[in-house]
């Protein structure tokens, strides 16, 4: 007899984790199967070499969603609060610091341009506005348009009303930038190039976008809604693998069995319903429901036997555009790297900040281009932080780890592999950052480099995405990840998507694990 | 009008005729000689040669490639084995046929694909999921049609392949002329015959090879038209001439399911999802409203036509292709789609497609003929297809 579950979910990220958690806390019998021996997918903390610990995959949860937070009571588990400043803009001969405070942020802007340290204050109430009024619409599964049940139709005119508050000028002013490029919204607001550089770079991370993409300005929302509502955190103690004990261990309270080194290979489907899961060593698991916080891609096409799947459906996941361009480099250091423009008196706080190679929105177009003829960029796009600053149990007594994406490096390259290439697109990422950290090279004792290819086989991310799938207008929301699955159930009977390919986004907010497992029980209940 | 195959510049130097067609985007000949029954008579008394590489060819490679074949094609590709030829279509989602052709197993993760149309799109549409790689090897592999009643002889000649023991619809690779090349034992003549498939650059080799063991048979080359003729005998159905494909059509009434143009055989209802399957399985509840079979028009009701308007009768000297009405009584049953004066036969015979209820054989219909400005019935019976089905072509 197969063994039985009320819900059986597809890998142990942190969403599936979350998923988990909220179900179990309802009354559900729940297992999570992780391919891996230890949890987190994407938030893991992995030696990179002896003695040195990092982020290896994802290194931010800045955007984590506070409601999950306090829900799931990870405010006593040793996680870190929030840093000041938010990010660091490295600039020739100069820093951008974004401090939390947007008038102190204003007063830093102003060294660059007086008419938009004026400007900036406005922007942010404007994005606050937007973030404050639409919020809401992430922590919740977006309403199905095409059969728009009661309670979805309630929704929408929640959401309509919730624009209408924000002011006619505002609404409108909304409606229009959302379907914008980065560029022309932000060049409407600021003349700073550094400013807008920084401003997009944050908000693209992870994408294969430029900002002169049409519909970028909308990743620049999310990536504002997402930080408005927030537990603000800065990089967890102990690495992004902390985060996913905390979540294993919030799901224990409740009886979450997590089954590790346990990979699914097929998901059972019997006449278009879902009847459980076939693992790697034969076994049949039979649940009620099954969820996958895997990409859409891995799910429908790879677990799924594909004559079980109608042709539209596997034609539109297919066409989903999830191509990997980031690439994550992981440095051993002897010593803390000396970064020529942080001195001075608060030289402790910024050295626990986010750092950024965005200097113009020029320069994140020309690292995308290279993308679209399948070439690496020579002028990456970088960010990077020091976890071993903030938590010097990552590395031995006065070494330092330093946790870098760099990007744009498309999945797909028109000539050559990534085993090819990726040495000498790490050292262009060096060479770079050398500009700024001229001790770099001299202290580096051990480099890791993970390319789009190498994250989609350590991390099960198809085309090495970090995202799942690019924030794309028609890539979110309604449309999260294609038309017809984005309410989290699939056109398969009992299956369910609880990923960061499905809406609000990836950038580990874990939203999509709350919203699938409510929806998940609104379900249950008929 | 299209290009030279690989054999262009060797059926240039033989086409007296300078009839030319146009076959899938090649020059393909008509006929050799001035008249095309020479070429007929070789099929069938002797043998005949035929540049075939229009085809379209696809290979399918890969893990899925046996789970794929089986959920495109509406046969049960699991059944095939290798060095199997198996004759198969493919139905879109309402269950109506695409296209027909034949499918070549090399091992569950490697087949083969001949098809009359381009037909890599529709595969790669289907693919996604399914671990495979679909090639278009259309313009890098030759194929040489060998067909009559001699072709074996001649292929002896020049080939160590085990042709004695090779069956019906299987295939062998060997060495022909130095060069490898599969010899599958199939065609399109319903005859004794072989088609040897090689790379385009050594096709002209083997053609040679061919021709010059063929002198002592009274081997041919021939054309379309000879080959119309032997095909109608065969029973074998013509895309666009026969049936339409569902992709071509220009109504819904054009299309057809399999069962409908006398290809149930090919589809297996029993295995799991294929494409078109639920759409197949329904309307075969409801019962298929048409059925396509063979028809004799009767000799001497024709004579009786002409006689009436003081003519001879005339026969076509070569296969027609057009939809002729067919009546029962006085209602219009069905339509003939084509059909030819089997020499070999001295019959006159047709395919027809008809209302299921007026297919089964013995059935009593009229088929009209043009007489001198005016329209005739004239009898015609169902009779069993093919008309023509040598010993020769399996033993």
């Amino acid at each position: 007899m197969a063994e039985k579950y009320d819900v059986a979910i597809i890998g142990a990220g942190h969403n599936g984790l979350i998923a988990a958690y909220y179900l179990a806390k309802a009354g559900k019998k729940v297992v999570v199967f992780e391919k891996k021996e230890n949890v987190g997918g994407r938030c893991v903390t992995e030696e990179i070499t002896e003695g040195f610990r990092s982020s290896v995959c994802l290194d931010d949860i800045s955007l984590f969603s506070k409601k999950v937070f306090q829900d799931l009571g990870l405010k006593n588990k040793g996680i870190s609060a929030a840093t000041d400043p938010l990010a660091i803009s490295l600039l020739p001969g100069k820093a951008l610091i974004q401090w939390r405070s947007p008038q102190k942020f204003a007063q830093e802007i102003a060294t660059f341009s007086e008419k938009d340290a004026k400007e900036y204050p406005k922007y942010h109430e404007f994005m606050d506005k937007v973030a404050k009024n639409l919020g809401i619409a992430c922590a919740k599964t977006p309403p199905d348009i095409l059969n728009l049940p009661h309670s979805d139709l309630v929704d929408l005119g929640k959401y309509w009303l919730k624009l209408r508050k924000m002011g006619k000028r505002d609404m409108l002013e909304f409606l229009r930038a959302a379907s914008m490029s980065a560029r022309d919204f932000l060049d409407e607001w600021f003349e700073s190039d550094a400013l807008k550089g920084l401003l997009a770079a944050k908000a693209l991370m992870g994408n294969a976008l430029g900002p002169y993409s049409p519909g970028t300005a909308a990743t620049l929302f999310l990536q504002h809604i997402l930080s408005y509502h927030s537990a603000s955190l800065g990089h967890p103690q102990g690495g992004m693998g902390k985060l996913s004990e905390a979540l294993e261990q919030a799901g224990q309270t409740y009886k979450v069995e997590v089954r590790k080194e346990n990979e699914v290979q097929e998901i059972l489907i019997e006449e278009g319903v879902v009847k459980g899961v076939l693992l790697q060593d034969g076994t049949e698991i039979h649940s009620q429901v099954v969820a996958s916080s895997l990409d859409p891609k891995t799910t429908f096409l790879k677990l799924c036997s594909p004559p079980k799947v109608s042709l539209k459906l596997r034609n539109l996941v297919k066409n989903v555009k999830s191509q990997g361009v980031s690439t994550k480099i992981n440095l051993a250091l002897k010593e803390l790297p000396h970064i020529a423009l942080v001195q001075g008196a608060e030289k402790e706080a910024l050295l626990s900040a986010r750092y950024f190679i965005a200097p113009s929105l020029e320069y994140l177009e020309k690292a995308f281009d290279a993308t679209k003829y399948g070439r690496y960029s020579e002028n990456p796009v970088i960010q990077f932080i020091l976890p071993s600053f903030i938590d010097p149990s990552l590395a031995p007594k006065n070494k330092h780890v330093l946790s870098i994406t760099a990007q744009c490096t498309p999945f797909r390259l028109r000539e050559g592999s990534w085993a090819e290439h990726q040495d000498k697109f790490a050292d262009i990422v060096l060479e770079k950052l050398g500009v700024f950290l001229p001790n770099l090279k001299d202290i580096i004792e051990h480099r890791q480099v993970l390319s789009p290819s190498d994250l989609e086989a350590n991390f099960s991310l198809n085309e090495g995405h970090i995202y799942h799938l690019d924030h794309t207008m028609d890539q979110l929301f309604l449309m999260r990840p294609i038309p017809g699955s984005a309410q989290y159930r699939t056109p398969l009977d009992n299956l369910y998507l609880c990923g960061a390919g499905t809406h609000p986004a990836g950038m580990v907010n874990g939203l999509a694990g709350h919203n699938a497992a409510q929806k998940i029980l609104k379900d249950w209940k008929g | 009008m299209g290009i030279g195959t690989a054999l262009h510049n060797k059926t240039r130097e033989l086409c007296q005729s300078l009839r030319w067609k146009e076959w899938a985007g090649y020059f393909a000949v008509e006929s050799y000689g001035v008249c095309h029954l020479p070429e007929y008579y070789a099929i069938r008394e002797q043998a005949g040669i035929m540049d075939i590489s229009p085809l379209y060819k696809y290979e399918i490679k890969g893990k899925d490639a046996s789970l794929f074949m089986n959920y495109v094609l509406a046969k049960d590709v699991t059944k095939i084995k290798p060095k199997q030829v198996s004759y198969c279509v493919w139905c879109d989602e309402e269950g109506k046929v695409i296209d027909d052709g034949t499918v070549f197993c090399f091992s569950s993760e490697h087949y083969r694909v001949t098809a009359a149309n381009p037909a890599l799109r529709w595969f790669q549409e289907n693919s996604p999921g399914f671990e495979v790689e679909i090639e278009d090897v259309s313009e890098e592999i030759a194929a040489i049609s060998l067909q009559g009643p001699k072709s074996r002889d001649i292929l002896k000649r020049i080939t160590s392949a085990p042709l004695d023991e090779l069956k019906y619809f299987w295939f062998t690779e060997d060495k022909l002329a130095q060069v490898d090349v599969l010899i599958s034992r199939t065609g399109y003549t319903g005859d004794l015959g072989y088609e040897i498939w090689m790379k385009v650059e050594e096709a002209e080799k083997c053609w040679d090879k061919i021709m010059e063991a063929g002198k002592d048979y009274g081997l041919r080359p021939v054309g379309l038209m000879a080959l119309d003729m032997a095909r109608v005998e065969a029973g074998f159905i013509l895309i666009d001439v026969d049936f339409y494909s569902s992709k071509h059509t220009m109504t819904e009434s054009q299309k057809s399911f399999p069962q409908e143009i006398s290809l149930g055989w090919t589809v297996s209802l029993k295995k799991p999802h294929f494409v078109g399957k639920k759409a197949i399985q329904e309307q075969k509840r409801q019962g298929f409203k048409y059925q396509l079979v063979g028809i004799e028009i009767d000799w001497d009701d024709l004579e009786r036509a002409y006689e009436e308007v003081g003519l001879p009768p005339s026969l076509p000297h070569s296969a027609w292709r057009c939809m002729v009405p067919i009546h029962h009584k006085n209602r219009q049953v069905g339509y003939a789609s084509s059909g030819c004066w089997s020499p070999n036969l001295k019959k006159y015979i047709a395919l027809a497609t008809l209302e299921a209820p007026y297919a089964k054989i013995g059935t009593d219909l009229t088929m009209e003929e043009t007489i001198e400005f005016s329209r005739k019935k004239i009898k015609a019976k169902v009779v069993k297809k093919p008309f023509f089905n040598p010993a020769r072509k399996t033993s």
